[in-house]
């Protein structure tokens, strides 16, 4: 799915969270959204979901995208930093109800289903309800119901410091990576450098809402000088602070 | 909209537990997770609970033998439950915990609303069916049910309809008006309404007819015969309201769909939060005077003399705490802080108009007499220990918190700040606990020196019971009474002995009413009380129990 971001812009009452920001994504991509706190990561995100509506356009494959619009919908999974989900739910009437949303809930989605619960370590936890979860627990519940929908565009918000356990971490890895390798594009904000220079393809910096590097993380490697003690993205993050916007 | 899909999930959960079974481990985990069936329905348990108070409602309104009376707390009921349902509904399809849930998922605006007015539309058969059983009751008590049958039928779908209709009617209208402002009221009059004398019961049930509500009330007594013919005719305007429903909803629907469209409105104020929290700094930068975060706003006002420049009680209360105990004050209080002054005023004019109403009013039930004192002790008077948003935790999974644990404050720090704090609280109240007490006193025929004395009593349990309130109040944030060890159950045996102690004293003070009696009973009290506290500062400080109480998920 080809995104088209133009001249998006978003603001809170006199703060302009995102501001006349445009960007092309290509398919099939891990991109990293990078960041200070307040920067517009999450706003950025939620307007790429239509949780919020900013001024400009976004298009996916070309159709312009409106919170109306269901069948882009269909085609894009987004989740908060805090998983919101219905406390007195168990797990598996939780996915049932994200599945049954997403039209997904066909027979064939089981075995789907039961891989991403294994993964997760959720299997013992299927008939517990979502208010006695974890926080970790919580969101591994509401990725997999996610990623077994296996839209064309996964949008998370920092997902890898949601409290998951080491396990599923590497799980969510391994399945964004499967996930770029048939063509679909997974969108994270993350304020660990390290694992932004693993796991992406791309990386976007946002700063005061608005676009402060955008490139490809083969492209930033070739550019850059080897530091010792300094991985690439660090050096980078130095440079744009010493040079103001 | 169809929120679940239980073929999948029954066949889900069929492939989970034969996985899981060959491996006792993962089938015990499994076990000790599973949601057990009652805890599942949650509300069923609302439901009956709001059945159950209906129920007793309809039979002190029956056994009171008049039949109005009976139609009087329908009416009231109907014109409170149908403000409310609608106010509700509203607020949960605007901002509720449904939309924040749906609103990431692929759901239509139109199907969401569909989802949110059916299980609004569900609610309102509830309350059809409280309706018919309502006016069915009065047909059998005061009339003939195979004969009105028909009238009963006819005022339950009319008491429905013309609730909704006016319910929808009043928030398109008025959105921004205080619902809860009209709702209490209504539910209070109908309370009162069971304990008035005849006349004012008879003039309350007239006023209903002020509200559709009663028009069908009183359409009904004359279909059942037990009012003049004429008043049947009352029926016909109720009519014509519940003719109106389809336009009413349509006006509310519009009127809600234009808010969910809005994206400032609805979704800013779901994730009002979170959109804080990401605009802190930047507020910062672009110097605005306003901080958004409530605590960080109070934090940098109360530096220094900010304690002066507050009311009376709490420049007393700032004379007493020293800079430390200031600091955890302030952070125990959080927004609570300034309002005790404020508050002292609300319960002297609840408690001079009270007093006068004693004085002067005609025969009422004796309990209403006390009820201003009540009001006026749980708004001044730290009843409870007072409100102390340090004690509560945050939004969370499974377990949280209280916020105090979190930082280094003492189980001692706090003890002392509340303590003070809630002495002098005690004492300016007592002027007005005295005052209450003596009008109390002269009109159940005693002297006004007797009740003086009384009042100065429960002045003095009040502030010897401090302790064991301040132990409560840290007990309300662990899971002492879920965590069962050796130290947790002989604390309670013992805090259960120190109880029957302190109840036997304090009923020595009323029984024996001899200066030196009340004296050591009051000792007794405190001397208790300051045991129960520092045992609990015993199992607290040795780490006996955990800080840890279930989250608030929604």
């Amino acid at each position: 799915m080809r995104i088209s971001v133009e001249s998006l812009s978003k603001r809170y009452g006199r703060v302009h969270a995102l501001d006349d920001v445009t960007l092309t994504i290509e398919p099939g991509q891990i991109l990293s959204l990078l960041g200070v706190n307040g920067a517009g990561k999450t706003t950025l995100l939620r307007c790429l979901s239509g949780v919020v509506s900013g001024s400009g356009s976004i298009s996916y494959d070309g159709e312009k995208f409106t919170r109306g619009n269901m069948n882009l919908r269909r085609k894009i999974a987004f989740l908060p930093d805090f998983p919101i989900a219905f406390p007195h739910y168990t797990v598996l009437r939780h996915i049932g109800m994200v599945l049954r949303l997403y039209e997904a809930d066909d027979p064939a989605i089981e075995p789907r289903v039961l891989e991403l619960l294994r993964g997760f370590d959720l299997l013992p936890l299927v008939d517990t309800p979502m208010s006695k979860l974890s926080r970790g627990q919580a969101y591994k519940t509401a990725l997999a119901g996610l990623l077994a929908v296996d839209a064309e565009l996964l949008l998370l918000d920092e997902p890898f410091a949601s409290g998951m356990d080491p396990n599923g971490i590497t799980f969510l890895k391994r399945e964004a990576r499967a996930a770029a390798s048939r063509g679909h594009t997974v969108i994270y904000s993350t304020q660990i450098l390290d694992i932004a220079e693993t796991l992406s393809d791309c990386l976007l910096i946002i700063e005061r809402g608005r676009v402060r590097y955008y490139a490809s993380l083969s492209e930033l490697q070739g550019t850059a000088s080897r530091q010792e003690g300094n991985s690439v993205l660090e050096q980078l993050f130095e440079k744009l602070r010493s040079i103001p916007q | 909209m169809k929120l679940s899909s239980p073929a999948l999930e029954r066949n889900l959960q069929q492939h989970v537990r034969r996985e899981l079974r060959p491996s006792p481990l993962l089938w015990r985990d499994y076990r000790q997770h599973r949601a057990r069936w009652w805890k599942r329905n949650r509300n069923f348990r609302g439901v009956l609970g709001s059945v159950y108070i209906l129920a007793v409602l309809f039979c002190l309104a029956v056994s009171s033998r008049r039949s109005f009376v009976l139609l009087a707390v329908v009416a009231l009921y109907a014109s409170g439950t149908a403000l409310l349902r609608c106010a509700t509904y509203c607020s949960r399809v605007v901002r509720g915990y449904d939309r924040a849930v749906l609103v990431a998922l692929p759901v239509l605006d139109d199907d969401y609303l569909r989802h949110e007015s059916l299980s609004f539309f569900r609610s309102w058969a509830g309350a059809l069916a409280v309706f018919l059983a309502a006016y069915g009751i009065y047909a059998i008590l005061y009339g003939n049910l195979r004969q009105d049958l028909g009238a009963v039928l006819v005022a339950a779908v009319l008491q429905t309809l013309s609730g909704l209709c006016i319910g929808a009617a009043v928030l398109v209208n008025s959105p921004k008006w205080n619902l809860a402002s009209a709702v209490v009221p209504l539910y209070g009059l109908m309370i009162a309404c069971l304990f008035l004398p005849e006349d004012a019961q008879r003039f309350l049930w007239s006023a209903t007819l002020i509200m559709p509500a009663g028009w069908v009330a009183h359409g009904f007594a004359a279909l059942a015969g037990n009012a003049d013919s004429a008043e049947k005719f009352w029926l016909v305007p109720a009519f014509i309201v519940s003719a109106a429903l389809p336009f009413a909803l349509r006006r509310l629907r519009l009127r809600l769909v234009s808010e969910l469209e809005s994206p400032d409105g609805a979704f800013a104020a779901i994730f009002a939060l979170d959109e804080e929290q990401e605009q802190a700094p930047l507020l910062n930068a672009v110097g605005s005077g306003q901080p958004l975060v409530r605590g960080v706003q109070l934090a940098r006002e109360l530096k220094g003399t900010v304690w002066k420049r507050l009311g009376w009680i709490e420049r007393v209360i700032g004379v007493l705490l020293t800079d430390r105990e200031k600091v955890v004050a302030e952070f125990m209080l959080s927004n609570e802080l300034g309002a005790w002054s404020k508050k002292l005023r609300i319960a002297a004019v609840i408690t001079i108009t009270g007093t006068a109403i004693t004085f002067i009013s005609p025969s009422l039930p004796p309990w209403l007499f006390f009820v201003p004192m009540l009001i006026a002790a749980l708004i001044a008077a730290p009843v409870l220990g007072g409100s102390w948003p340090g004690f509560k935790g945050s939004m969370a999974y499974d377990l949280a918190p209280p916020s105090y644990a979190c930082f280094p404050i003492s189980y001692g720090e706090i003890s002392r700040v509340m303590l003070k704090t809630n002495l002098i609280r005690a004492l300016t109240w007592a002027p007005l606990a005295l005052v209450y007490a003596a009008a109390l006193a002269h009109r159940s025929g005693y002297s006004l020196e007797y009740g003086s004395g009384v009042g100065l009593e429960i002045v003095l349990i009040l502030m010897a019971v401090q302790p064991a309130i301040v132990a409560g109040h840290f007990s309300s944030g662990t899971n002492d009474t879920k965590q069962i060890n050796v130290q947790v159950i002989s604390f309670f045996g013992f805090g259960l002995i120190l109880l029957i102690i302190m109840v036997t004293a304090v009923s020595m003070m009323f029984i024996v009413p001899t200066l030196l009696v009340q004296a050591v009973a009051i000792a007794v009290v405190f001397a208790m009380s300051l045991m129960g506290w520092a045992v609990y500062k015993v199992l607290f400080e040795r780490g006996r129990i955990d800080l840890l109480f279930p989250a608030r998920t929604q």
